[in-house]
């Protein structure tokens, strides 16, 4: 599999804390990677140490094949656009002309492109308003076009629906997914708003206290997160004897609890349990969502002594 | 470099606060231009308080613009396009220095214009060193101006340092003249008249003043001459008075100022980017007086100037051409003080985290 970024260990540390520890991640070619924390969990400095802004204490990462250590780093960063925490942008100025500025800063050689670019993010018509007045949602899709300037190949958003609306939330989701669907563009989006992402990611990395847990497709996660039967039981293992024949996925968890996760019926399963001498406690049907998925990997690690300091 | 030079000036050119200091000093150089044409052309006086008020306003446009790149992300935005920081400072700089050098522009411009002719008459290497030395300042003050833009996400408090540390230095300027100009030890001259003691005070070595009986002037516990009010005392306009016998004693100068102070004084004096500015003026003095009588050291009011020419016994030409001789000193100092500030400013971007 082609990566687009991978990290090796990295580590940052400052006076009186770790934020990043021995963080390695991945991020596939195409991808749009969900970045998913706690607050504080370290997800920006990860990011600002990717873009540059901050040099790690130790370790290093590699950028379309670049490490961070060679100098070449500084032409392949080009290929990448970013939104850091709050866009930047000239507040004096409009969108159209805050757009021509950093054409100017990357050095294209003209302004062509900029109207459509406004269109995709849905800023045509702003006209000459100043970029200091827009509104929040309109100053993040700002934030976005100018990050899209030079046709990026890697997309880097922190949190960007932050403090939006509903509408906006979605107008940001369609226009990521869009931009991933038509450019092939690889997208790292960190955010702790586990449902929105949920609507988006194909990969997930969750990290917790500088360190990154587990790395995930969305496929694999969604098989963990799937719907299922939790059956208790007097004995698992008539259980298995009576659903074997069937063929049904199932995982045991105890002498006495189990999960179905195969479709059955409540009578069928209790006839068939019936016939091995089985005795049907308790049955709930049970989805995890993202977010107790997250809560009990991180709650998990954090019981176990966690992985930073 | 190239990128970022074209949008930090673009970003300048289109400020309307440039403009407005632009214009200021356009203002300054014609109203100092009519002046002469006032005078008939027979006086012309560069005093440094226009440079001083160009430094201001230069101070508001580069804290300003520079700070608030820090605190809507700017420079952010420019390391993440993949520029090194030292390239990104660089541009700034570089700038920076350009929109400075544009105010003593604007202001020399409708000088020489309208008062080109009268200054014809001055020696013109003089006029060239003291217009490049006024360049260098603004220069200078520019670097310095970056150091503290780029520290500061504050836009008030960007500027409010960048005008402070204006005034500061022009005031470090003259406290250095008196503290390192001043001799180590002067003559004071005992003179006992009437069986009463006088104390008399010196200026300069070899001259003698007696103190009026009921002066009420004294020496104090450290050596100084001081007054009733315990303030120490200058004698000038006392009347000489023939026939004491002086007896000479040697004391240290109350301003001098000795030791590892006196070491960081001379450091600090010398990478000051206002000391060539009283020099740099002073070249441009000139009066229609001075040509007919080229050898007078006489009052000083006809001549004008810092410092007092007729005081020093020289002419105005050989004042000029002395305060020239200072300028070619300071030049490479000047040089210097701008390596220093960009280094310093370097070193700051470079290390800094942009959050």
């Amino acid at each position: 599999m082609e990566y687009v970024l991978t990290t090796n260990a990295i580590t940052k540390r400052y006076r009186k804390s770790t934020a990043l520890d021995s963080l390695t991640m991945h991020i596939p070619k195409g991808a749009i990677y969900g970045f998913v924390g706690r607050n504080g969990a370290g997800k920006t400095t990860t990011i600002r140490v990717i873009c540059g802004l901050q040099e790690p204490t130790e370790g290093d990462y590699t950028l379309y094949g670049v490490s961070s250590k060679e100098a070449a780093i500084f032409d392949v960063r080009k290929r990448i656009g970013a939104v850091v925490e709050k866009p930047a942008f000239y507040g004096d100025l409009s969108a159209k002309d805050n757009l021509k500025m950093q054409y100017t800063l990357l050095g294209l050689p003209d302004f062509e492109g900029i109207d459509e670019l406004l269109k995709t993010v849905g800023l045509a018509d702003t006209g000459k308003k100043k970029a200091r007045n827009f509104s929040l949602g309109m100053k993040q899709r700002l934030g976005i076009a100018l990050a899209l300037c030079g046709k990026p190949d890697f997309l880097i958003l922190d949190e960007p629906v932050n403090g939006l609306d509903p509408q906006g939330i979605i107008e940001i989701r369609e226009l990521i997914l869009r931009l991933n669907r038509e450019r092939d563009l690889t997208v790292l989006i960190s955010s702790h708003i586990l449902d929105e992402l949920s609507r988006l990611a194909t990969h997930y990395g969750f990290i917790d206290k500088g360190h990154l847990v587990q790395e995930i497709s969305a496929a694999e996660l969604e098989k963990k997160c799937r719907k299922y039967l939790h059956v208790v039981v007097t004995d698992t293992k008539l259980l298995v004897r009576a659903l074997e024949p069937l063929g049904i996925d199932y995982e045991i968890l105890s002498e006495q609890t189990a999960n179905l996760y195969d479709t059955i019926s409540v009578s069928k399963l209790t006839k068939l349990l019936e016939a091995e001498n089985c005795e049907l406690i308790s049955l709930s049907e049970q989805e995890e969502s993202l977010e107790n998925y997250f809560i009990n990997l991180v709650g998990d690690i954090g019981s176990e002594g966690g992985a930073a300091k | 470099m190239k990128q970022l030079l074209k949008t930090d000036l673009r970003r300048y050119f289109t400020n309307p606060l440039l403009w407005i200091a632009v214009l200021i000093a356009l203002l300054f150089g014609a109203e100092l231009g009519f002046n002469t044409i006032r005078n008939s052309n027979t006086y012309f006086m560069l005093d440094d308080f226009y440079p001083l008020l160009l430094l201001f306003a230069l101070a508001a446009v580069l804290a300003l613009l520079i700070s608030s790149q820090h605190k809507d992300g700017i420079f952010r935005s420019k390391i993440i396009a993949g520029h090194r920081k030292s390239t990104v400072f660089l541009a700034e700089l570089f700038a920076a220095m350009l929109v400075s050098a544009m105010l003593p522009a604007a202001f020399f411009l409708p000088v020489l214009l309208l008062s080109g002719k009268m200054l014809s008459n001055l020696p013109q290497a003089q006029l060239r060193l003291g217009i490049a030395a006024i360049f260098l300042v603004f220069l200078a003050f520019a670097a310095l101006y970056v150091l503290f833009g780029i520290s500061s996400r504050s836009r008030l408090a960007a500027a409010a340092c960048c005008a402070g540390a204006a005034f500061l230095l022009y005031a470090l300027n003259y406290y250095c003249n008196d503290a390192l100009h001043a001799p180590e030890r002067y003559v004071i001259n005992l003179v006992y008249t009437d069986n009463d003691r006088r104390e008399c005070y010196s200026s300069s070595a070899g001259q003698t003043i007696t103190l009026p009986k009921d002066s009420g002037i004294c020496w104090n516990a450290d050596g100084i001459l001081v007054g009733r009010d315990g303030q120490p005392v200058n004698f000038d306009g006392i009347a000489l008075e023939e026939g004491a016998d002086p007896i000479r004693h040697d004391i240290p100068h109350p301003k001098y100022v000795g030791g590892p102070l006196r070491a960081v004084l001379v450091v600090c004096d010398s990478l000051n980017p206002v000391r060539p500015l009283p020099a740099a003026c002073s070249v441009f003095h000139y009066s229609a007086e001075e040509q007919n009588t080229p050898d007078d050291t006489g009052d000083t009011d006809d001549i004008g100037g810092i410092g007092g020419i007729g005081d020093i016994g020289m002419s105005a030409a050989q004042y000029r051409a002395a305060q020239y001789e200072l300028l070619r000193k300071y030049l490479p100092w000047q040089l210097g003080g701008i390596a220093v500030f960009s280094l310093l400013g370097m070193l700051l971007f470079r290390r800094k985290e942009l959050n």
